[in-house]
């Protein structure tokens, strides 16, 4: 009987060698501290206004005097801030919803191809080529051989739409060409008609896309500032209110103004980045 | 600050309802009489002038005064007040405008006669005419015995200082060459301005006529506010930034308007004007009516709530910018008339128009070769 020797030779694993340390990469840190630069170059002031929204200042500017809520109660008892803000946020809506809906029209067009689609293509996107101030102008003259005076529902809203149009139509576009027909074909292979097709397949599966849509050209309404200055009346939206304060007076309450816009702007972005991520999610 | 609107669904459609009768009524009653639409005097005065001249409380003067309703749309600059009466449709589109005096009145008077962009001032509407100070008759614009501009409001351009940094009664302080000269090197603010800027530095450097440069002339001034560009701590473009650096202390000195000086004074602070020995900067701004426009009568009456004696005086109190009428002065006591102005004639006081110089052009590239410099 062979008795296993302490000395028998088991296989012994071999000599760990410990994993070299991983290199330093000197450019990771350069990396690191160029993105904290470029997000505080950009969201920096931003913050700033932020803090002094709640400066107990009357000047707009540092020294930080000491924290106060004040300047948001003068805004909210601000008729005029007021009304600027619901006209901002119902000219926001009714532009998004009309962009929205003539831009799934457009979409559902360019699905199908028509003759002359490059030219209208063109022309959709044409506000986007042009600088704020020339469009502007455009409008001003275009409502003038109308004979259309300035008002927030009239030459306002079609402003709006006109600038909020081309990034709907970029938007839903790419969306309705990814749907599959084949579901469409499907549907009308087993009775449904055409208005039935388009409200219970086509609809309920672009629905978010829709929304995020809507949600994305409601923040494009709602900052738009140069082409409304051309063609507003004595109606006033919060971008108007803003630059009237900064030019013509000194309005303490002006930062917490500012927060107030930034928060709904990007409470309506951040909604269509849900709304569009959830689509994605969906479909994929 | 503008009057809140809300606009309700109703609202809406009641103005569509108003609207489609106005034009069928106005259809119906151009075509039997070919007179003025029947509801004109229903509708409110719309508006272009600068927010300033229309406070709240004046507005409400205004408006009982004239017996309508004004709508001011948001001012931008002279050029935009012209760019919105000569485009497509602007003679109509608009009721009433309140610009630059200098700047605007060729444009609208056009070449020659029979080009006019603006009708002509019916003075029986408007009775308060004869108020105007003497001072401002030249700015009375007429052609062909017709008036077509009225000076409503006038003002200075002048150095603001703090009087707690600067001493008032140095000869430095009461002459533009606070903003030019090394003493308070560091502690002044330019306004981002070409024109301004220029004719300030003409007057300082001894020229009689500086909106009347010739090009050498351009050339020294240009030169000397490069050169002088050193002291200069920023330059300002708008109002809320200008005021901040007074405020804040960050500039002693600068170019600056008068609800510049307001706005500091109501905050406490020892700030006031000066009264530049080469020559204050005045202005006017003058209203007048699109050629077109359906609502000319109300339009008269609110010039003529511009010229009341106590629109002027509420206006003055608000914003320090007085009318024009000559009898605003008397509401006002001597010392509250020095310190708005009202007594620069009386003072004799040294004033130079804002005169706009026919090669504006030229300034504008001589003030980006000092502004780059």
């Amino acid at each position: 009987m062979s008795m296993v020797s302490a000395t028998t030779d088991f296989p012994r694993p071999a000599a760990t060698t410990r994993a070299p340390r991983a290199a330093r990469n000197p450019w990771k840190a350069a990396v690191v501290i160029y993105a904290a630069a470029f997000y505080c170059f950009l969201y920096g002031p931003i913050a700033i206004i932020a803090l002094l929204s709640f400066n107990k200042s009357e000047v707009t500017g540092l020294p930080f005097l000491g924290a106060t809520t004040h300047w948001y109660h003068v805004v909210f008892s601000r008729p005029d801030l007021m009304a600027a803000l619901f006209n901002s946020i119902s000219l926001g809506l009714l532009s998004g919803a009309m962009a929205t809906t003539i831009a799934f029209l457009l979409g559902l067009a360019f699905r199908r191809g028509f003759f002359g689609q490059r030219v209208v293509l063109g022309l959709v996107l044409l506000p986007i080529l042009m600088p704020g101030i020339i469009g502007g102008i455009v409008l001003l003259i275009f409502f003038g051989y109308l004979g259309i005076r300035p008002g927030l529902y009239s030459t306002v809203l079609v402003a709006h739409v006109n600038w909020v149009l081309p990034f709907v139509f970029l938007t839903l576009n790419a969306r309705l060409q990814g749907l599959d027909r084949a579901m469409e074909e499907a549907a009308a292979d087993l009775g449904a008609r055409t208005h039935q097709v388009m409200w219970r397949v086509v609809l309920p599966i672009i629905r978010p896309a829709l929304i995020a849509t809507l949600l994305f050209s409601f923040s494009l309404s709602f900052d738009e500032f140069i082409r409304t200055l051309f063609v507003i009346g004595y109606d006033r939206t919060i971008p108007v209110v803003f630059w009237i304060a900064i030019v013509e007076r000194l309005s303490p309450e002006l930062p917490a103004m500012a927060v107030i816009t930034v928060l709904i702007s990007t409470a309506g972005s951040l909604l269509g980045f849900a709304f569009s991520a959830r689509s994605r999610i969906k479909n994929s | 600050m503008t009057r809140p609107r809300i606009l309700s669904a109703r609202d809406i459609l009641e103005i569509d309802r108003r609207s489609l009768i106005a034009g069928s009524a106005a259809a119906g009653a151009a075509a039997l009489l070919g007179g003025v639409p029947a509801l004109a005097d229903d509708k409110p005065v719309t508006a272009i002038m600068p927010g300033p001249f229309i406070p709240d409380a004046v507005r409400l003067l205004i408006e009982k005064k004239a017996a309508t309703k004004v709508e001011n749309a948001p001012y931008v600059s002279p050029t935009d007040t012209l760019a919105k009466l000569l485009a497509p449709g602007g003679t109509s589109r608009y009721d009433l405008m309140i610009s630059v005096t200098p700047f605007v009145r060729n444009p609208i008077l056009g070449a020659k006669s029979g080009d006019e962009k603006v009708a002509p001032l019916d003075l029986s509407l408007i009775p308060n005419a004869v108020k105007i100070m003497d001072l401002f008759k030249p700015d009375i614009i007429t052609r062909d015995g017709k008036t077509y501009m009225l000076p409503v409001v006038w003002g200075y351009d002048s150095v603001i200082y703090n009087a707690d940094k600067i001493p008032p009664e140095d000869s430095l302080t009461q002459s533009w060459g606070v903003l030019f000269d090394d003493k308070y090197a560091g502690h002044i603010a330019w306004r981002d301005d070409a024109h301004g800027m220029i004719l300030t530095a003409g007057l300082h450097l001894g020229m009689s006529d500086p909106a009347a440069l010739s090009a050498s002339d351009l050339k020294k001034v240009t030169g000397f506010l490069t050169e002088k560009k050193k002291n200069v701590r920023t330059m300002w473009s708008t109002f809320g930034s200008a005021v901040s650096l007074m405020s804040s202390g960050e500039v002693w000195a600068m170019y600056g308007w008068i609800p510049m000086r307001a706005a500091l004074q109501k905050r406490g602070m020892n700030v006031t004007n000066n009264w530049p020995k080469e020559g204050l900067l005045i202005w006017s701004q003058g209203a007048f009516i699109p050629k077109d426009s359906p609502n000319a009568k109300a339009s008269h009456a609110v010039i003529n709530a511009y010229l009341d004696t106590e629109v002027g005086k509420t206006l003055a109190a608000e914003t320090n910018y007085p009318t024009t009428s000559a009898e605003i002065s008397g509401a006002f006591s001597p010392e509250e008339r020095r310190k708005l102005g009202l007594d620069i004639v009386e003072r004799g006081v040294k004033v130079y128009p804002l005169k706009f110089p026919t090669a504006m052009d030229q300034w504008l590239e001589a003030w980006n070769t000092v502004k780059s410099a």
